[in-house]
């Protein structure tokens, strides 16, 4: 008989094996089930306030956007103020330039990556302006050329 | 003496203990003190969950009226704080007491117990940092839920089983809260369970053979002190210095310097030098990894156990002070920031 399976030995490899296949399968559906994501409902345009608020070579934080609001001499635009890093907040730094507090990501006025440890440079947004509304938007899904500017 | 019909306390050792290695002096108490405080953590942690709201709404104020209304609330939740912080420190102590004597020879299953017991530590201390839900957690959980999408392939959807979504709010507060007071408790008290029963399974602590064997009655009259002791210390601590809690978390608030918990503050710094996933997973992970295996490795005799600093035991030991410098080092650079 060596070498040869007999019956009791088969069914219980047959039973060992189906148990495990049952409880791996159990498993995956697990992690299935907390992987799951509801429909996402949040928007993610989001108005920054008239125009007149932002004077001529101004740049403003804007919370609820979650990006700085700037008026320069071709016009309007907005940046993405979260790092691309692991999305802390930038701040201004000195010479109009950016400076994440997590771990120190430098950005330059125009978001430009200056030193690590990002690999990208701050977003520039998709800002517009709603005529009827006279507000401002900006679209954090939409990212824009760096140069874009809306015409004031 | 007359004989005492021993109560079920007694039952927890075996009847004889090695006599050297019972001492005081040679184990700190550092495991039991880890074991008390973890039982400390888990009474004060279910009277809290009767309060606390896990909602980004209810979070922060229900902590408020923990500490600021229920009568001894704030005692509470300081004695669950320190209990917290304290243990990062014993369990770490207690490892390095055991590379440092030899303890794992002889039984090296149960330091790979132990490593796990670590790393659930590490994990319950995070989780429950993020449940504070204030403005400081806000931005740990940013950069530890961004950490988890910087792994290559899988991160996106790893980043989704932690968050339950594409961004942090609603649903990973929950999540955060099922894992600390459910999910990594539970396997906490298996782990734990498991190696004190490896310790008595290996025949108490470790120690020298033939050795020189007392009754459990010293040992446990010495456990009750070091737990009273202990006791004391936690609530006196947590008498006079209080658990901080920030402003409410707020995503869009521009915030100074966002800081790690101090026992995560070397990956911060170690962020700041490398690429994002080898920074900030995979090294953490490997030293993980590399201190698990150091018995396997670099001392696989049995011989010195048992012996503080034995000679078959030196280059691990070694490498396990160097490791353990490192971390500090970066841990003493990001706190003074």
């Amino acid at each position: 008989m060596q070498g040869k399976i007999n019956r009791r030995r088969f069914l219980t490899l047959v039973a060992q094996g189906s148990l495990t296949a049952a409880a791996l399968a159990a498993v995956g559906q697990v992690v299935r089930f907390l992987s799951f994501q509801p429909p996402n409902s949040t928007t993610t345009i989001v108005p920054v306030g008239q125009p007149d608020i932002y004077p001529r070579d101004s740049l403003v934080y804007v919370a609820e956007a979650r990006a700085y609001v700037g008026h320069d001499m071709e016009g309007f635009y907005a940046v993405d103020a979260v790092c691309p890093h692991l999305g802390c907040l930038v701040e201004r730094g000195e010479k109009g330039g950016f400076i994440c507090p997590c771990h120190d990501s430098r950005f330059d006025a125009e978001g430009r990556l200056l030193a690590g440890p990002a690999t990208q440079p701050l977003r520039y947004l998709h800002l517009w302006l709603d005529r009827e509304q006279g507000q401002l938007f900006v679209d954090r899904a939409e990212p824009v050329e760096p140069a874009m500017r809306l015409l004031p | 003496m007359t004989h005492r019909r021993p109560n079920f306390y007694y039952h927890l050792h075996p009847p004889t203990i090695p006599a050297r290695e019972a001492r005081f002096s040679y184990t700190f108490g550092l495991g039991g003190i880890s074991l008390l405080l973890f039982l400390a953590l888990g009474i004060t942690g279910v009277i809290e969950m009767f309060v606390y709201v896990p909602t980004p709404e209810g979070a922060h104020q229900s902590i408020r009226q923990i500490t600021y209304l229920a009568p001894f609330g704030w005692l509470l939740r300081n004695v669950h704080f320190w209990a917290g912080q304290l243990m990062v420190g014993t369990v770490i102590l207690h490892m390095a007491r055991v590379v440092l004597s030899g303890g794992y020879k002889a039984r090296r299953l149960n330091w790979l117990i132990g490593v796990m017991l670590l790393f659930l530590t590490f994990l319950l201390d995070f989780s429950g940092y993020v449940l504070r839900w204030d403005q400081d957690t806000a931005w740990a959980l940013m950069v530890g839920t961004n950490l988890v999408k910087s792994v290559p392939g899988v991160g996106s959807a790893l980043y989704r089983f932690v968050v339950g979504g594409e961004a942090i709010g609603a649903a990973a507060l929950l999540r955060f809260y099922t894992w600390h007071i459910l999910g990594l408790a539970l396997l906490a008290v298996v782990f734990v369970v498991w190696h004190i029963f490896r310790v008595r399974r290996d025949g108490g602590i470790s120690h020298i053979e033939p050795a020189l064997r007392v009754g459990r009655e010293q040992f446990v009259h010495t456990e009750l002190i070091a737990m009273l002791l202990t006791l004391g210390g936690l609530v006196g601590l947590s008498l006079f210095a209080d658990a901080p809690l920030g402003p409410p978390a707020d995503p869009t608030a521009l915030v100074a310097m966002p800081k790690a918990p101090w026992f995560f503050l070397w990956i911060q710094e170690l962020l700041r030098f490398g690429s994002t996933f080898v920074a900030g997973v995979l090294t953490p992970l490997l030293i993980l990894l590399v201190v698990a295996i150091l018995p396997y490795t670099l001392d696989r005799s049995d011989a010195g156990i048992a012996l503080w600093f034995n000679r078959p035991g030196r280059f691990l030991q070694i490498v396990f002070l160097v490791i353990a410098l490192g971390v500090t080092v970066l841990t003493l650079r990001g706190t003074l920031r």
